[in-house]
Parts: structure tokens; C-alpha cells; sequence
């Protein structure tokens, strides 16, 4: 198998990232033996649009989608030094996510793919993320994957392209959220993950004495929803609040979601362990909150214990962006996935479609 | 030119290939009354115009695209699909609004006013008024109520008036409550897709086109969520 895809021709997909507030286009291409190069990776981020309103709101998000997306499309060529000729596939996030910029996604790359006779390549979001690490550090199957962002939370043992086995998931808020709740609780600047890290810096982490919720319990699943709370009534007690107090109890939720996410971890590859594919050797974390400097340390030294490399991709590659919709094309075309003329956009796509619905994961099914 | 004409700001899902000369004749169409789920319907019906016209993409000179007001999903898709296929074919695509359209369809005597009005829920109103013998615009697009337009129509030189749209009754109702007496040219929501392909290959190229929303998003700023600071 391993020779037939190192034999197989180059491939360069464009691929269109819509699913929340980054209008985003790459192009990527894979060479012979199996490598991929990133030769363009446009994110049009909406932070300022959403700024003043606290978290993403989805119609200004459609919006911005709409009078940006052609734009990012031409700019990602470009820089490229690509042309339509040189596409063997449009690849596009057709879910999860906020399902009007899906929609202008998914309708945009099907028009392009329709006018100049491309493949169309339908792809889940989480699957972009869950296979950054095969493009940036040619990591090979099978590996365990920590996926935490504003609308994830979950451990995946990534066994193949298209195979994806859900081994925990959050049963309330995602990690990603539950900075963003708790920075703007306390009135810092959205979005609340890298306000939250930058505040902790000069914070004493023990000073508060917060919850690790579901650590010490079997399984791998999350919960922040808990966390999230105590860090409000914590707040309220000691309001009004200093920049001291600020930052102690940034550094005390930090170091919480830390503590919460090495327990999971040791019970997560306990899990791998007792399934039948073996062991993972490698941990890659991926999403948003990947970003954070401070858990990703944290998570290097948690592997490290358990025998596991750890593998964060660049932050730009971690937060949403088009390169890796664009690898998770090229990866399913090169294994024979199907492209496909009618994408119906998805704003709720479990990556593991077996997995069981998670009980508080809301009324439309899991999240993930 | 070959022209493609879309609509997808309202109920319907429009499309139709036609060609200017002598006169506009339209080639092929194809009208859907769908309600909701144009984003699955557009490209396959673009696809059906294009086979029974014997034509391919590469044929196609100009993209014309209805911008609302309408559906603000539904315009999105349409301006959207647009956008994607000038980009790809590199042609230029161009918007034509909902309520000039509605306003050319009435066809009406140059020495009238003609008001567009469309149904915005919530008790509004999305109206245009223009006449057409010196293109003024008597009334520029808006969201409003029935009453203040008409209280501007009734205040004009006592022209004779005619509406058109999905609220011209309602409008017509509170005008003649005021002693005005309209003519209806149509209560139709949108206008046929020829017109918007006559519309748009007049249309000056050079402009993305880009949705008429007339309502702002519906989001407030979030304050006083956050805990005390000293």
C-alpha cells in the first residue's frame, strides 16, 4: 500500500475553510513520494466584526464570508503561482459548523468546481484537524489525537484516513468555550484563549482552589461547564476584582484545564492500550486551544511520562485554516474516497459517525 | 452575450441562460418554488439549463444575480455561486436588486410613480419607489412600514401611483385610507428570471455583486456580563 501511494502522481487541491469566523483558502500540493508542501495559506480572520459582541455571531459571520471568500480564493492562487489547470480537486469543509458560512463554502466550491470540471471533495472539519500532523511532520497511523477548540473537546485514536474512533468527548461546554466564557467573566478581551494565557502569565496558579471536574473517573470523557462556574463564584467572592486577582485566577483555571487534561490523557491511552490496535507512540494535539503555550507544555510533559512523543502542529496550523482542508483532500483522494457533485453542509458531523451520542451534548446529537 | 441569470433571494429558485441581440431571448430555464434549501438545488439546476441549451460553462459571457432584499441566506447563496463561477470563468457577475426588478416587470407609463413593495415580516415593509420618465428615485430601498411610505407617496404631486410586490394590497389599503387611489401591476414576490437577466446584461460590470440586506445583523453588544473590577 505504502509503495502505490509513494508511485502515484502529484496531486494540488484548493482548499475553502467557512465553517466559522475565518474565510480561508490554500493550496496544497502532495509530491510523488508522499509529502505534502503548503504553498499557500490565506486566513481572513473576523475577530474585529465579532469583537464587541463576545463570541461569534453566526449571521455577521455569513456576512463577512460572503464578500471576502472569492477574494481569499484569488489570493491563495496567487501566491501559489497556481492556476485553475493546475487543480486535480477543490476540497471544502462541509461541516461541523455554523451552517451559514458552510453553505457559502461548500456553494462556492461547487460553482468553481462545476465551471472548470474539478473533483469535489466534501470534508469534515475535525478531519483537517485530525490529520495536520501526516502533512507537517509526515506522522504515520495510527496516533492519538487530542482535538480541543471553541467547539471541541475530544480524544481520537486516529487509525487511518476516514478512520476515526472516539475514545472521550466533552458532556457540556468545549475547552475552547470555557476560555472564552471565562475571559469574559472577567471582562477581558475576546477572543478569551489567548487573553486568558497572556493574564495567567503573572498569575500564582494555587492562590484559588478550583475543581478538576470527571478527573479520577474511568474513561476519558470532559467537562468544563463545572470549572467554568467555580471560576464565576471564585470571581464574585473576591469582586471587585485587582489585576492581581485577575491573574491569579487565570493561572488557577489555566493550571486546572492542565491538571484535567493530564488525567484524561493517562486514561485516554489506557484505553488505546486495552483496544486492538496496539499503541499509539505519538500524541498530537490539535485546535485553538493547541495554541496555548502553557498546555501544550503541559501535555508534552504528560506524553513524555506515558512513553508518547508529543506533536502540536505551528499555531497557525492548529486554529482554523484551508491547508489542512486541503490535506484531507489530497489524503482521501489518494486513498480512493470518492468525490462527490452534491455537498449537503452539515452543521452537526460526528468524525467517528459510530460513536454514541454523548449525554448533555445538546438536543441535535453530539457535537463531534 | 451569454448571459446566466440567478435568483435565489426568496421562495423561488431561478435560473436561466439567455442571449442579448435583437432583444433578449431566453434559451433555457428552470423555477423551483422551494422555500429553503437553494444551496442543493442551484448548481444541478444551472447544470439542466446549460445541457438543454447545448452549452457548457466556458460558454457563459456574464452572471447576473438577484441581491435581495429577501432571504438573507438565500441571497447569500445565489451572490455566492456567482461570485465563484466569474471568478472561475473569469467574466464579470452583476447584481440586480429584487424590488428594481419587481419595478421593471410592472412596466408602467413613464408619468406614474412606481412602488415596489415586498413583505419583511415583523410588520415591516421592504419598499423602492422610482419614476420611471426621469429615473428619479422617489423613495430609496428600505426597510419601513406601510404608513411611512405612505405618508411620502400621498405628500409627491399626485401622480398617479402603482404598486407592485408581495405587500402592494397592504400598501394600496393604508393609501387609500390617506384618499390615494393605486393601480396593482402584480402582487408577485419576485420577477420573472428573464427580467433579471435583461436587468443584469445592462447592468455596468465592475462591481462584485453583493447582498442589499436593509436590516442590520441581529446582535447587540454584549455588556455588564462581566464580574466587578477595582
Amino acid at each position: 500500500m505504502v509503495s502505490s501511494r509513494s508511485s502515484s502522481k502529484p496531486l494540488t487541491v484548493l482548499g475553502i475553510e467557512t465553517s466559522c469566523d475565518e474565510t480561508a483558502a490554500a493550496i496544497v500540493t502532495r509530491a510523488s513520494d508522499g509529502s505534502g508542501m503548503i504553498r499557500s495559506n490565506i486566513v481572513l480572520s473576523q475577530l474585529t466584526e465579532h469583537a464587541a459582541f463576545g463570541g461569534v455571531v453566526p449571521e455577521i459571520a455569513a456576512r463577512a464570508h460572503v464578500e471576502a471568500l472569492d477574494g481569499v480564493i484569488a489570493a491563495a492562487l496567487r501566491e501559489a503561482k497556481a492556476g485553475w489547470n493546475d487543480l486535480d480537486a477543490i476540497a471544502v469543509t462541509a461541516g461541523p459548523g455554523l451552517i451559514g458560512g458552510l453553505l457559502l463554502g461548500t456553494v462556492t466550491a461547487a460553482a468553481i468546481a462545476a465551471a472548470r470540471g474539478l473533483a469535489l471533495m466534501p470534508i469534515n472539519h475535525l478531519e483537517g484537524h485530525a490529520l495536520t500532523a501526516t502533512l507537517t511532520d509526515g506522522l504515520a497511523f495510527p496516533y492519538l489525537l487530542l482535538l480541543v477548540s471553541g467547539g471541541h473537546s475530544q480524544f481520537l485514536l486516529v487509525e487511518g484516513v476516514g478512520r476515526y474512533k472516539r475514545l472521550g468527548t466533552t458532556i457540556d461546554d468545549a475547552l475552547g468555550e470555557a476560555f472564552d466564557k471565562t475571559a469574559k467573566l472577567l471582562g477581558l478581551a475576546y477572543p478569551g484563549g489567548p487573553s486568558v494565557e497572556l493574564c495567567a502569565r503573572n498569575g500564582d496558579p494555587e492562590r484559588f482552589d478550583l475543581p478538576r471536574p470527571l478527573t479520577g473517573t474511568a474513561g476519558c470523557d470532559f467537562s468544563f461547564s463545572g470549572l467554568k462556574t467555580a471560576v464565576r463564584q471564585v470571581a464574585e467572592a473576591n469582586a471587585p476584582l485587582s489585576d492581581q486577582d485577575l491573574a491569579d485566577l487565570c493561572a488557577g483555571f489555566q493550571m486546572a484545564v492542565g491538571d484535567v487534561l493530564e488525567d484524561r490523557l493517562r486514561h485516554a491511552v489506557a484505553a488505546c492500550r486495552s483496544g486492538p490496535n496496539g499503541r499509539p507512540g505519538h500524541l498530537v494535539a490539535a485546535g485553538g486551544v493547541a495554541a496555548n503555550l502553557y498546555l501544550r507544555e503541559r501535555l508534552e510533559q504528560a506524553a513524555a511520562a506515558l512513553g508518547l512523543t508529543f506533536i502540536a502542529p505551528a499555531p497557525d496550523l492548529c486554529t482554523d485554516n484551508a491547508a489542512m482542508i486541503a490535506w484531507a483532500g489530497v489524503s482521501r483522494l489518494v486513498e480512493g474516497f470518492p468525490a462527490s457533485d452534491n455537498i449537503a453542509a452539515r452543521a452537526r458531523w460526528p468524525l467517528d459517525e459510530a460513536a454514541e451520542p454523548v449525554i448533555g451534548a445538546g438536543r441535535k446529537g453530539a457535537r463531534a | 452575450m451569454l448571459i446566466l441569470a440567478l435568483d435565489t433571494a426568496g421562495e423561488n429558485c431561478a435560473v436561466a441562460l439567455a442571449k442579448t441581440g435583437d432583444g433578449l431571448s431566453v434559451l433555457a430555464r428552470r423555477n423551483e418554488v422551494i422555500g429553503r434549501g437553494h444551496a442543493e438545488r442551484l448548481m444541478p439546476m444551472i447544470g439542466e439549463v446549460l445541457a438543454e441549451a447545448g452549452l457548457t460553462y466556458a460558454d457563459l459571457e456574464r452572471i447576473a444575480v438577484t441581491t435581495g432584499p429577501g432571504s438573507f441566506t438565500g441571497t447569500r447563496i445565489g451572490v455566492a455561486a456567482a461570485r465563484g463561477l466569474a471568478l472561475a470563468l473569469a467574466i464579470p457577475a452583476v447584481g440586480v436588486g429584487v424590488l428594481d426588478a419587481l419595478i421593471e416587470a410592472a412596466g408602467v407609463e413613464a408619468n406614474d410613480v412606481i412602488v415596489a413593495a415586498l413583505d419583511a415580516r415583523r410588520g415591516e415593509i421592504y419598499a423602492k419607489a422610482i419614476r420611471p420618465n426621469d429615473g428619479k428615485i422617489i423613495y430609496d430601498a428600505q426597510v419601513t412600514t406601510a404608513a411611512d411610505l405612505a405618508q411620502a407617496i400621498a405628500g409627491l404631486g399626485g401622480e398617479p401611483v402603482t404598486l407592485t410586490g408581495s405587500a402592494a394590497a397592504s400598501v394600496a389599503q393604508v393609501l387609500s385610507e390617506r384618499g390615494v387611489m393605486a393601480a396593482i401591476a402584480g402582487e408577485a414576490a419576485s420577477a420573472d428570471i428573464s427580467t433579471i437577466a435583461a436587468l443584469g446584461a445592462l447592468a455596468e460590470s465592475g462591481k462584485s455583486p453583493a447582498p442589499l440586506y436593509l436590516r442590520p445583523p441581529d446582535a447587540k453588544p454584549q455588556t455588564g456580563m462581566a464580574v466587578a473590577r477595582k
